[in-house]
């Protein structure tokens, strides 16, 4: 393999990052690394990142977090510089009409995205993170290498609270990221804002091992300070009977039931820090360590609101409602009152844990649901998401598990396709066999395109087959 | 002045079955405009002959607009030559390359306000029972030049937006940058 990392793809990369991360690379219980991804910091990057860090830092320790006043300047900025942000706020005076805001939906991200990025930005550095597509048509979040950079003090910032100190060395790993599919990307590299420090992204799943004990060898190997992952991938790996003690399991992505934090507290024997971020935001909450039912607004940055589902206007504290941010640090996508399809309520007022931030209490994530294969295998749906996601014609899906052997498959599609009865048909024929394929033998899967396109988030997989059990 | 519904009907009857455009000398027909308008006598020969012109669209139009100056009912007050004749100059073959066809000016109403209104401007004319913000508002909504400006300007945010959308596709197949969690 050549060189692991290089300018491209990690511009403030050095020669003994490349000693340490080679030691992973070519470790003989290493995964079969697919793809070679850097963290794409470079000078400016790196510093706009270490400002971030430092507003972070003096934000939490003076308790003041965005409001209603303080995000009007963010407003005043994107008015001029952004069409929807410009259409949107027209003839509005934004300290006594905030109210008014059209609010921001996923339909805007998926159909009006171009009005949204700001006029003359930069094309070049717009980086798109692809998601699994765990709620359906995924959003194809335009981002900048800086916000993601982000990610890292914010990240580390949850950690801390938990007392895990991040060491920022190459001879350190500080996180690997389960994941458990049948197909997935499959990386290690180094994060030039943690000096350096290791990461890998790696498939638990059997598929991606030469030798079925060498996952558990490359975990002790690398020794990394937390795992990062779902609540899914975590799962697997407990059922998978790893032995790894982490300092943290840092859980994202889908909602974390209290039933399955306790069993994971207890088997992998460290806290579990629950994290809320989304592709369109990033970070926006962790959980607090003295009540995880609760999870604090973590960045400085983004305005947090909960609406009525009536008024569609703010609710006081105790109310639950759709939650909605606006701000953040992505170049490409500022949120106006963006509309973020998860509920919950809000809590302001100091905290005995020491971070004053508001308290957010998530009503419903996003479920982790279980397809099973006619063997009994369990399918993981990002496998299924994978399959359908390809397909270009495809805008929305849900997938439903109805029996044993039986799946229904509802489907929005382009309208050019399902007018057209030859190309659907062949669509149809290759959806069905792929999807069989991954359900395995006897398996039918039913396709229908009645699945209406209203940009709103659904849930993506049901299994109505087994939905009567509980982790 | 009349109302400006007069002079538009002026516009939209102009006698065309009368003029034969081939044939139709320009510097003759401003002459015996200008001649019955004005008490001046010394404005030919003009300073750019019209003879030249060759575009019948163009020479159309030129039609158009001598027929409305011409009538003296329709009270039209004197106004300088030379403005006009700049105006015929300048600004006519722009209007003529943005509505290729002569009959519109004289088959679409708006159409043919918009061409009064623009020489009306020009001379700084104010048809009765306009004040001047009006007349500027009105004819900026008609405004063949302003809406092919709006038109550019759309074009360019839809070739933006085009450019973005490409770029979405090909760095969606590039690869992203790190980082620690998924969502």
């Amino acid at each position: 393999m050549n060189k692991n990392l290089d300018v491209e793809t990690t511009p403030l990369f050095q020669e003994e990052w490349e000693t340490e991360l080679n030691k992973m690379v070519q470790s003989p219980f290493a995964p079969k690394w697919n793809v070679r991804i850097g963290d794409r910091i470079g000078e400016n990057e790196f510093q706009f990142v270490q400002t971030f860090q430092k507003q972070l830092l003096d934000a939490k320790k003076q308790g003041v977090y965005q409001t209603k006043a303080s995000i009007v300047s963010f407003l005043e900025t994107y008015r001029h510089l952004s069409t929807h942000f410009s259409e949107s706020l027209n003839g509005l005076n934004l300290v006594n009409d905030f109210e008014s805001i059209p609010q921001m939906t996923r339909d805007d991200l998926q159909s009006n995205i171009t009005k949204i990025i700001p006029n003359n930005m930069d094309l070049s550095q717009m980086v798109i993170n692809p998601t699994s597509g765990t709620t359906g048509k995924p959003i194809l979040a335009p981002n900048h290498p800086k916000a993601i950079g982000c990610y890292v003090p914010l990240i580390e910032y949850s950690v801390k609270r938990f007392g895990v100190k991040p060491i920022h060395s190459p001879k350190s790993t500080f996180a690997i990221q389960l994941c458990y599919q049948e197909k997935t990307i499959e990386y290690a590299t180094c994060h030039s804002l943690a000096g350096g420090a290791k990461f890998a992204k790696i498939n638990i799943h059997r598929n991606s091992w030469k030798k079925e004990s060498d996952l558990q060898m490359f975990l002790s190997e690398c020794s990394p300070q937390i795992l990062t992952g779902d609540p899914y991938a975590f799962e697997s790996a407990m059922k998978m009977g790893i032995k790894y003690h982490p300092e943290a399991i840092h859980s994202t992505a889908l909602e974390l039931t209290p039933a399955l934090r306790n069993k994971l507290s207890e088997y992998f024997q460290c806290p579990i820090i629950n994290f809320y971020s989304l592709n369109e935001t990033g970070p926006i909450a962790y959980s607090c360590p003295l009540d995880p039912e609760w999870m604090h607004l973590l960045p400085h940055d983004l305005y947090l609101e909960v609406i009525s589902k009536d008024t569609r206007t703010s609710v006081p504290s105790g109310n639950v409602g759709e939650i909605v941010v606006t701000g953040g640090r992505n170049p490409y996508l500022p949120l106006l009152c963006y509309r973020t399809g998860d509920f919950g309520e809000i809590q302001y007022g100091p905290c005995l844990c020491g971070d004053h931030f508001p308290r957010l209490r998530l009503l419903s994530g996003r479920k982790p649901v279980y397809f099973q294969k006619t063997n009994g295998e369990t399918v993981n749906p990002i496998d299924v998401a994978r399959i359908l996601r390809k397909n270009p014609y495809i805008f929305q899906f849900q997938v439903e598990q109805l029996s044993r052997d039986e799946w229904e498959c509802r489907l929005s599609l382009e309208k050019t396709i399902w007018e057209d009865v030859t190309i659907w048909e062949k669509e149809t024929i290759s959806i069905q066999k792929e999807l069989e394929s991954l359900f395995g033998p006897r398996s039918q899967v039913k396709l229908s395109n009645n699945f209406p396109l209203d940009g709103k988030k659904k849930i993506a997989f049901i299994n109505s087959y087994r939905n009567e059990e509980t982790i | 002045m009349l109302e400006i519904r007069h002079y538009v009907k002026l516009v939209l009857n102009t006698p065309f079955h009368q003029v034969d455009l081939g044939s139709l000398s320009l510097d003759a027909l401003w002459f015996d405009v200008l001649f019955s308008r004005t008490k001046e006598r010394n404005f030919f020969p003009f300073s750019k002959s019209f003879d030249s012109i060759t575009n019948l669209n163009l020479k159309a139009i030129h039609v158009i607009l001598a027929n409305l100056f011409f009538d003296k009912e329709s009270q039209i007050p004197e106004f300088p030559k030379e403005t006009l004749l700049n105006y015929l100059t300048n600004t006519l073959p722009i209007l003529s390359d943005l509505v290729p066809k002569f009959d519109s000016w004289t088959t679409d109403s708006e159409r043919a306000e918009e061409l009064v209104r623009n020489v009306f401007q020009t001379l700084n004319l104010l048809p009765q029972g306009e004040t001047k913000e009006y007349f500027n508002d009105r004819f900026r909504s008609i405004d063949s030049r302003e809406r092919t400006r709006i038109l550019e300007e759309t074009k360019k945010a839809q070739e933006r937006a085009k450019e973005i959308l490409r770029q979405m596709k090909q760095k969606e197949e590039e690869e992203a940058a790190s980082k620690y969690n998924r969502e």
